[in-house]
């Protein structure tokens, strides 16, 4: 697993480089922002090492902390890190109307709609434990790989989708990607309940399913509870102004 | 001090009424173009436009400056107090009876697929209106749009409610689980939803308090 170490840290080096130029050039850029993609990084390279890969094959509770970190938390810190709005930063105007145009484009804006990032999110999920690709996956190597990817493409896909900071121009209503986050989260919900009581993935053994699912369940919910708290701030933001006077004002 | 330094900068010729009437705090070029942001607060006989309106006289009567203070949002208070209710009701039974005393469980052995899908989906509702209600709280309260009175109120009307709607739709209809798995659970549930009765009961004494403008609480 290799390749995350080396994506990943190549991704984090670059943010590095991208926020220490911004701050040469006085287009200030925070620097918890940094701290959290670069974390980010490190904790998605971190679960994809060996040993908790390893973890990971033998143990349902150690695949769901693996499933949880580098598909849920990870990519919510990288999103909210705004890289694009820090490459746009770094780079001459016109590109700016590049990646507007790039994003207008009818298959990524199909791809980055909520509906389509949930459902690779958690039908990719459903997929994988109600059926028997649980047993695929830890036969083949291979395909176990992709699926890691996928985990963490479709996570950072999600955020985004829901809640990113970056510019994107028409995005769908925040009521939309309401919907989508509440029903993802209740189908995430009830996905981990439905395996603890029907015993799926059934090649594990059933402790091991009860206690993976009960993990997914509360600790799951701190990632998607962030999520719809970044999405809520957005909407009172615009809906609750400062008053006009108050503006500058302090007590 | 903050008025000193407003009244040095401009001062003010508006007399107390006409802070309500549309033109105060507003540039002169902007008096009198209405737009949506400037209304002068709801018109209609509904329970917060009169619950507004009662706001409104009681600055008045009693004087208070309202240079600093904007639209006080009562609906908005209620909503946001009402959702923290609710979904801090749902921690808590989560958190006490689920997890520290184990009355019940993470999924009984006889739930249907049903059931539990219905139960993740309430959960999850309960989730959302703990973050929704947080964030709109934090909101009002930034920008002193809060309504003093309906914080306590809503937060117990919602966790009385949201404790005798577990009490009978959860418990009794739905059938996901009982209180406690003995003999005498009738006891239980009688106690359940007697808690849940007098928290709403709480919460009505604590409203009307708020809508007479007699709130324990006026900031």
């Amino acid at each position: 697993m290799s390749g995350f170490a080396l994506v990943f840290g190549a991704l984090a080096a670059l943010y590095a480089w991208g926020w220490w130029r911004a701050k040469r050039r006085g287009r200030g850029w925070p620097l918890w922002r940094l701290a959290l993609f670069v974390g980010s990084a490190l904790a998605i390279v971190a679960v994809m090492s060996p040993p908790s890969m390893q973890w990971a094959h033998d143990d349902f509770r150690g695949h769901m902390a693996v499933h949880l970190v580098a598909g849920m938390i990870a990519p919510l810190g990288l999103v909210m890190a705004a890289p694009a709005s820090l490459a746009l930063k770094n780079v001459p105007a016109h590109w700016g109307r590049r990646w507007v145009r790039f994003v207008s484009l009818p298959p990524i804006r199909v791809l980055s709609h909520p509906v389509t990032a949930a459902l690779l999110n958690i039908g990719g999920m459903m997929a994988l434990y109600l059926t028997d690709l649980y047993i695929a996956m830890r036969h083949s190597p291979g395909f176990a790989l992709w699926l890691h990817w996928h985990f963490v493409v479709a996570g950072c896909l999600f955020s985004w989708a829901i809640a990113g900071p970056d510019p994107a121009p028409r995005r769908p209503s925040l009521e939309w990607r309401f919907g989508v986050l509440v029903v993802s989260m209740a189908a995430h919900a009830t996905l981990s309940k439905w395996m603890a009581r029907f015993h799926f993935p059934a090649s594990v053994p059933l402790d091991q399913v009860r206690q993976g699912a009960e993990l997914m369940f509360y600790a799951g919910e701190l990632p998607e509870a962030l999520l719809a708290y970044l999405l809520a701030r957005q909407w009172v933001r615009s809906r609750y102004r400062e008053p006009a006077g108050a503006r500058g004002v302090t007590p | 001090m903050i008025l000193q330094r407003q009244e040095d900068a401009v001062p003010r010729k508006e007399s107390r009424e006409a802070m309500f009437t549309g033109t105060h705090g507003r540039m002169p070029w902007r008096v009198g173009k209405e737009s949506p942001r400037s209304n002068p607060g709801p018109s209609g006989r509904g329970f917060f436009a009169s619950a507004w309106r009662r706001e409104v006289k009681t600055y008045l009567h009693e004087g208070i400056d309202m240079s600093e203070r904007v639209q006080r949002r009562t609906g908005a208070t209620m909503l946001a107090a009402v959702l923290l209710g609710i979904g801090i009701m749902a921690a808590l039974d989560e958190i006490v009876f689920h997890q520290v005393l184990a009355w019940h469980h993470f999924v009984e052995t006889d739930n249907s697929a049903l059931a539990l899908a219905s139960d993740g989906l309430l959960h999850t509702l309960e989730l959302v209106m703990l973050v929704i209600g947080g964030a709109l709280m934090l909101r009002l309260h930034e920008t002193g749009q809060h309504a003093p009175g309906y914080r306590g109120a809503g937060f117990l009307l919602g966790m009385g409610g949201f404790q005798l709607f577990d009490g009978i739709v959860d418990h009794k209809i739905l059938g996901l689980h009982q209180v406690r798995y003995v003999d005498n659970l009738l006891v239980y549930d009688l106690c359940w939803n007697l808690a849940g009765l007098l928290l709403l009961a709480i919460g009505y004494w604590l409203l009307r308090r708020a809508r007479r403008g007699e709130a324990l609480s006026q900031r």
